[in-house]
């Protein structure tokens, strides 16, 4: 596979593992969950970004845009027809859109994250590959993550578990000090309704890390109406003591997503717009604190 | 006369054509006024014609003329002969003259209720002349308005009396204890951090807290009135100015009442209120005669004062100070008075040595281990060996102004035996007997032990603030100083409660003496207030660092102040922190870091070996570059043997920009000013535009050394400082005054405001009028001249595509560095009146408020009026990551900035993270910035939230502390505009 894109560079991160820590996010992911927080890297293609905030409302980009169809980023993007051109990017004046996904070397990356190389060592941060899905791209990530660990930089990689186990194993894993692993759904055909895909080959997978002496903690996304139910939760709790995993981490839902997403172009597959409350974060930590089982964050 | 060139402060006062026409008329009638009740009304006579109680009689005599912009028309008004006359016109030989941009503005003037300081800071009025003269027909004139009545108290402070409504105090959060005391730091402490101690555990130090917090500052008249009775008794003495001031502080210190407080542990006091406000009328005091009857009215930090003291300095001190004061010395006396007009103007440079020569400290261990005795002793043996007069009458300035010194604690001895003798406590008897005997003993004789050694700190800082102007007189290092008298304390106790007891007694002792430094407020004006925001006295405490020969200097003493701190958490003394990186423990920078975490604003912190690198290219033995302080607000100065007077003014930066764009024309002043370097609109590069602004730049550098050396004169023929110079290394050795050159090393620092929207508008005019071809020159100087309304999409561009300082990006950095050195070099090309350089800083006080308040829209997108990033710190319009801001700051090069920096960080811990996770990060942003080579660290804790809160409800948040542009202030003791500056401030999660 080609090298992949890389939509952005995040400094100064302090919540995406232990201490500071910058995380690159990949382009790309092979699940479609509803409640994506990231979703411009979905599409593992360069794409239009409308970055509403920013926008004056000039028309100037769609006086550039050959095909007659760029908007300002206060209205929808019409992402099908768009290629990606980047003219109207380059004629907005006040960077209201930009082409999300751009290719780096493997070393002008690394260099770039060895800037912030004595904050990642005085706090015990470091680098986090995130997305989009950073295993699509295990060659890419393993040189990454292998230079990177070679400067003695801690290197982290979430993941949604759904991956080429024979690749990361060769490629990514070796140089890895920590994975953070994102299990959603328990019941495969509600995994499938809400992601795209089912949970078995995650399912697998997961056991297959647990087996391994490997730095690992399960995430569990707290979606309200889909992750959060009791139903879910609990078997959660029982696939993580069947793996003999004594520790998680609920992430609270929030809707940050949303506009970035109506932004996008894109239809809007699950539509809460809320801020999960302490209360209900509180609930459903209870399963798990019911099995014995640490629950971090929340 | 004004700007051809697009003025970037549009003028849009109202101006109607028949009003303009009425007001000469108008404003004659009322001067008429004024001066018809100063003629004829009993009570108002005396403003004009006066008989003090000693027979001498007192006429007004000035020529004072209020005119439009060209000078045409106007009115004036002449006191001659006890009598007040007004006339339309121009008149000859005016002691002030004020120029109004405006008819309006000249209406505005004498409206009921107008600052005409603040008018002038405005640039609405410019004023020529004689200050003092504009403060004492300010004082006439609210005579007249207000029926020489004072008005109340502000509502906000009604009801602030201490002791009458003592409440007990809650005590701050304590940190957590320390899990691994570093050996080479910690010799009797078992546990550094001393978490188990509170508040609680000293209840008369949460007394003195109380008194502190609760009591508001008073006008002190007592020097000003010993000072003036005192010099004119001895007009006519020809002596030498050392002698006759040596003299003047002898009788200020053997005239000075004794105050011994009931909770105190020290003995003596700054001023015989319990919160003073000394006065200098010798120096800048006269100001303060406008406000004599609304300093009560203040919303923000009012003074009180009573009917009598009114009258006093009304009377009996200023009219002996009209004239004779250092700046108007130096404008009749000076060679350029222009160079002072342009200080009158605010915009350009803010001149200190108008007000005092400070900033700077003695050489406090001398003083320790000698004795005053010795010291004056060997000034003695030196006059009698002196071969020429002045030297001879130079050394019995130093032993007089001593002996003033002695005389002062030896009466504060018997007072205190004589409270002794009348207390019933037989505690309190004990204690004040103790008290007697130190101050009989000390600070004559060498101090033998912690409580006679702590006294002589505090005595000399009253002693000295006698001598000279109560701001920024610095403490020093007094955990180094300190040591050798808590060892000896210590040594040996072996019972764990009797050590316990010790340690306490150390704590209490330096909390005392912390609040004894509270006990006196420097004079600030209405109009001061927003320039010098909240601010005190800035005396520093310096911590940590390396010893002389390079070992670490962090040691018991030092932790006992980093709890000091933590206990009290009050704005003055500012404490600062060094880190000696490889040589202090990292346990000692987690409990820096500990502290500003839990105080929200202090200590500063530093890192030595940018500081030493910085003092060694200034020409500071090893030694002496390693035995630094910080000064005022963060200022590297060697103790006691270095006149650094490292705010010895400050610049605005963003003037010499606004210069450039206006063909020299300063827009908010309305007149050339500087060089004409071109209309921009005729630049064809990048270069040619940079070239005029360093042509404007290099122009008022130039003017400020000037000024700041016509000044320095001015202090060296007529304010030398005997008693500073009788305890500083180098006077007695080289027989000259510090005020005359006599200091081991001179110096004067300068703080550069603005250096950030400098460095951004010239990367945005880099970017989008020359590299990208975006806007050309005349659309910018349109755009800047109507503050970007009608172009919001160049504003929004500038904002969203122009790489910013502060961003990890090559541009806004390379020209910070090339600006930087520019100005380095620049000033140490001036030459210096006492010898030594001159030292540029990146610091600002709150003048980055007071300065953005004088200035236009930017090329950087910061609109007009709005505040100037502070020292030097990115731009919160950059929105930068705290990683890439600390990266930045960290790259330039500290040789470069040899009067330090401040880089301000406001951070707010946020999630459950608990305190030592919180902890662990502060420490790693702080090492990292250290290890990559930054210099200086200022760390606000506190979320936007809290600050608007305090806001809305000030008096819930009256001990709230922030640190500024490196002195620390309560925030709602804040103008307006710079809690808002404080508010805008990026905030970063921790």
């Amino acid at each position: 596979m080609n090298d992949p894109l890389i939509v952005d560079v995040r400094r100064n991160a302090l919540d995406d593992g232990p201490g500071i820590r910058s995380v690159v996010f990949f382009k790309g992911c092979p699940l479609r969950c509803s409640w994506c927080q990231n979703p411009e890297t979905l599409s593992a293609r360069p794409q239009l970004q409308p970055l509403p905030g920013s926008c004056a409302d000039c028309g100037s980009c769609s006086a550039a845009c050959t095909r007659g169809i760029a908007r300002p980023a206060t209205e929808p993007h019409p992402a099908p027809s768009c290629a990606a051109c980047g003219d109207c990017v380059a004629a907005c004046r006040v960077g209201a859109r930009r082409i999300a996904g751009r290719r780096w070397a493997v070393e002008g990356l690394v260099s770039l994250l060895l800037r912030d190389e004595p904050f990642y060592r005085h706090s015990g941060g470091g680098v986090t590959l995130s997305g989009g899905e950073p295993t699509l791209y295990p060659r890419y990530t393993g040189a990454l993550a292998a230079a990177l660990r070679k400067r003695g930089v801690h290197v982290l990689a979430e993941t949604c578990g759904l991956f080429d186990r024979a690749e990361v194993e060769r490629h990514l894993l070796p140089h890895l000090s920590t994975v953070y692993f994102d299990l959603k759904l328990m019941d495969e055909g509600e995994h499938r309704q809400h992601t795209g895909r089912g949970n078995r080959a995650i399912h697998d997978n997961l056991r297959w890390l647990a087996g391994l002496d490997r730095d690992l903690l399960v995430r569990l996304p707290l979606v309200p109406g889909i992750t959060d139910t009791p139903e879910n939760l609990v078997e959660a709790t029982a696939l993580l003591r069947d793996l003999g995993l004594r520790r998680v981490a609920l992430l609270a839902y929030h809707p940050l997503w949303v506009p970035k997403r109506r932004a996008l172009g894109l239809d809007l597959p699950y539509d809460h717009e809320g801020w999960m409350s302490a209360g209900a974060a509180e609930r459903c930590r209870v399963a798990f604190d019911a099995a014995g089982i640490e629950v971090l964050g929340a | 006369m004004v700007g051809t060139t697009g003025s970037a402060v549009a003028t849009t006062r109202s101006s109607g054509g028949l009003m303009d026409w009425l007001t000469v008329p108008l404003v004659r009638t009322k001067l008429w006024f004024v001066g018809a009740m100063l003629n004829h009304r009993g009570s108002m006579r005396h403003h004009l014609y006066d008989v003090l109680p000693d027979g001498e009689e007192i006429t007004f005599d000035a020529r004072i003329q209020w005119l439009s912009w060209d000078r045409s028309r106007g009115v004036h008004a002449v006191f001659e002969g006890g009598r007040a006359r007004v006339g339309s016109g121009p008149i000859d030989d005016a002691d002030v003259t004020f120029r109004c941009k405006t008819m309006a503005d000249l209406r505005g003037f004498f409206a009921t209720g107008a600052d005409t300081l603040d008018m002038i800071i405005n640039n609405d009025v410019a004023i020529e002349g004689n200050m003092s003269v504009l403060a004492k027909f300010g004082h006439m004139a609210a005579c007249v308005q207000l029926g020489g009545r004072k008005l109340p108290l502000h509502e906000r402070w009604q009801g602030s009396a201490w002791p009458d409504h003592w409440q007990d105090m809650p005590a701050y959060p304590t940190g957590e204890p320390c899990s691994a005391p570093p050996a080479s730091e910690v010799t009797h402490l078992a546990e550094p951090h001393l978490a188990d101690l509170d508040l609680h555990d000293l209840p008369r130090i949460k007394q003195q807290l109380w008194a502190y917090r609760t009591v508001l500052a008073e006008w002190c008249t007592e020097r000003a009135l010993h000072l003036t009775e005192h010099v004119r008794a001895h007009a006519d003495e020809d002596v030498t100015p050392a002698l006759r001031q040596a003299r003047a502080v002898h009788h200020l210190l053997t005239t000075k009442r004794t105050v011994i407080h009931d909770d105190d542990i020290l003995a003596g006091t700054t001023t015989s209120k319990r919160i003073g406000i000394p006065l200098y009328p010798e120096l800048g005091a006269t100001w303060g005669w406008s406000e004599l009857l609304t300093t009560e009215a203040r919303d923000r930090n009012p003074y009180l004062i009573t009917d009598e003291e009114i009258d006093l300095l009304d009377r009996q001190v200023y009219p002996f100070w009209l004239h004779d004061n250092v700046r108007q010395w130096t404008y009749t006396h000076g060679e350029d008075r222009s160079l002072l007009d342009l200080d009158s103007r605010f915009a350009l440079y803010f001149m200190w040595k108008t007000q005092a020569v400070s900033h700077t400290l003695i050489d406090t261990p001398r003083a320790l281990k000698r004795g005053l005795l010795d010291i004056g002793e060997e000034a003695d043996r030196r006059a009698a060996e002196a071969t020429e007069a002045d030297r001879r009458e130079f050394y019995q300035a130093l032993r007089l102004s001593l002996d003033g010194v002695m005389d002062y604690s030896r009466r504060l001895a018997t007072h205190a035996r004589a409270l002794a003798e009348a207390e019933a406590d037989p505690a309190r008897r004990d204690e004040l007997t103790e008290m007697a005997r130190i101050c009989d003993r000390v600070p004559a004789h060498p101090a033998t032990t912690l409580h006679e050694a702590v006294q002589v700190i505090w005595l000399l800082m009253v002693a000295l603030h006698q001598e000279s102007f109560n701001a920024a007189m610095v403490v020093g290092r007094l955990d180094v100083w300190l040591q050798p008298y808590l060892h000896a304390e210590l040594d040996g106790v072996d019972d764990p409660a009797e050590l316990h007891r010790r340690i306490v007694r150390t704590v209490e002792l330096c909390c005392a003496l912390v609040l004894k430094l509270t006990d006196h407020m420097p004079f600030v004006e209405s109009a001061g207030n927003r320039i010098f925001s909240g601010s005190s006295g800035n005396q520093v405490i310096t911590l940590g660092g390396v010893t002389d020969d390079g070992e670490t200097a962090v040691c018991d003493m030092s932790w006992i102040w980093a709890k000091v701190t933590e206990l009290l958490r009050v704005r003055d003394p500012n404490v600062n922190a060094r880190f000696a990186p490889g040589v202090n423990s990292e346990a000692w920078l987690r409990r820096l870091c500990e502290v500003n975490l839990l105080t929200g604003a202090t200590p500063s912190l530093h890192n030595d070996d940018a500081v030493i690198a910085a003092m060694l290219e200034q020409g500071f033995t090893p030694e002496h570059a390693r035995d630094w302080t910080a000064t005022g607000c963060v200022e590297p100065t060697s103790c006691g043997r270095h006149l650094g007077h490292t705010n010895s003014m400050m610049f605005n930066a963003v003037a010499a920009l606004e210069m450039a764009l206006n063909d020299g024309v300063h827009p908010l002043i309305g007149e050339q000013v500087g060089p004409c370097t071109g209309d921009p609109r005729s630049f064809e590069t990048y270069d040619a535009f940079l070239e005029a602004f360093l042509a404007q730049l290099g122009w008022l550098i130039d003017r400020s050394a000037d000024a700041n050396n016509m000044l320095g004169q001015a202090w060296r023929e007529l304010k030398p400082t005997p008693l500073m110079s009788a305890l500083f290394d180098g006077p007695m050795e080289s027989g000259r005054d510090v005020m005359d050159g006599g200091a081991l090393y001179n110096s004067s620092g300068t703080a550069l405001i603005g250096l950030t929207d400098v460095v951004d508008s010239l990367a945005a005019i880099r970017t989008l009028v020359y590299d990208r071809e975006a806007v050309d020159f005349g659309t910018l100087l349109d755009a800047l001249a109507r503050d970007f309304e009608g172009h919001e999409d160049l504003h929004a561009e500038i904002l969203q595509r122009v790489p910013r300082f502060g961003r990890d990006e090559e541009l806004p950095l390379t020209i910070a560095r090339d600006l930087m050195r520019f100005v380095y070099e620049r000033y140490q090309g001036q030459e210096h009146y006492r010898g030594g350089k001159f030292v540029p800083g990146y610091w600002s006080m709150s003048y980055h408020v007071a300065f953005g308040d004088l200035s236009g829209a930017l090329p950087s997108g910061r609109r007009r009026g709005e505040s100037f990033t502070p020292g030097l710190t990115p731009s919160h319009l950059g929105a930068a990551p705290l990683t890439e801001q600390i990266r930045t700051v960290a790259s330039l090069d500290p040789l470069h900035m040899p009067n330090n920096i401040a880089f301000n960080v406001k951070v707010a811990p946020g999630g459950d993270d608990d305190h030592a996770a919180v902890l662990d990060r502060m420490l790693a942003y702080v090492a990292a910035y250290f290890e990559m080579g930054g210099m200086q660290l200022q760390f606000n804790v506190v979320s936007t939230e809290t600050l608007r809160e305090a806001m809305e409800h000030p008096d819930e948040y009256r001990d709230l502390l922030v640190r500024i542009s490196g002195y620390n202030v309560y925030f709602v003791d804040l103008t307006r505009e710079a809690q808002l500056e404080v508010v805008q401030r990026m905030e970063h999660a921790l």
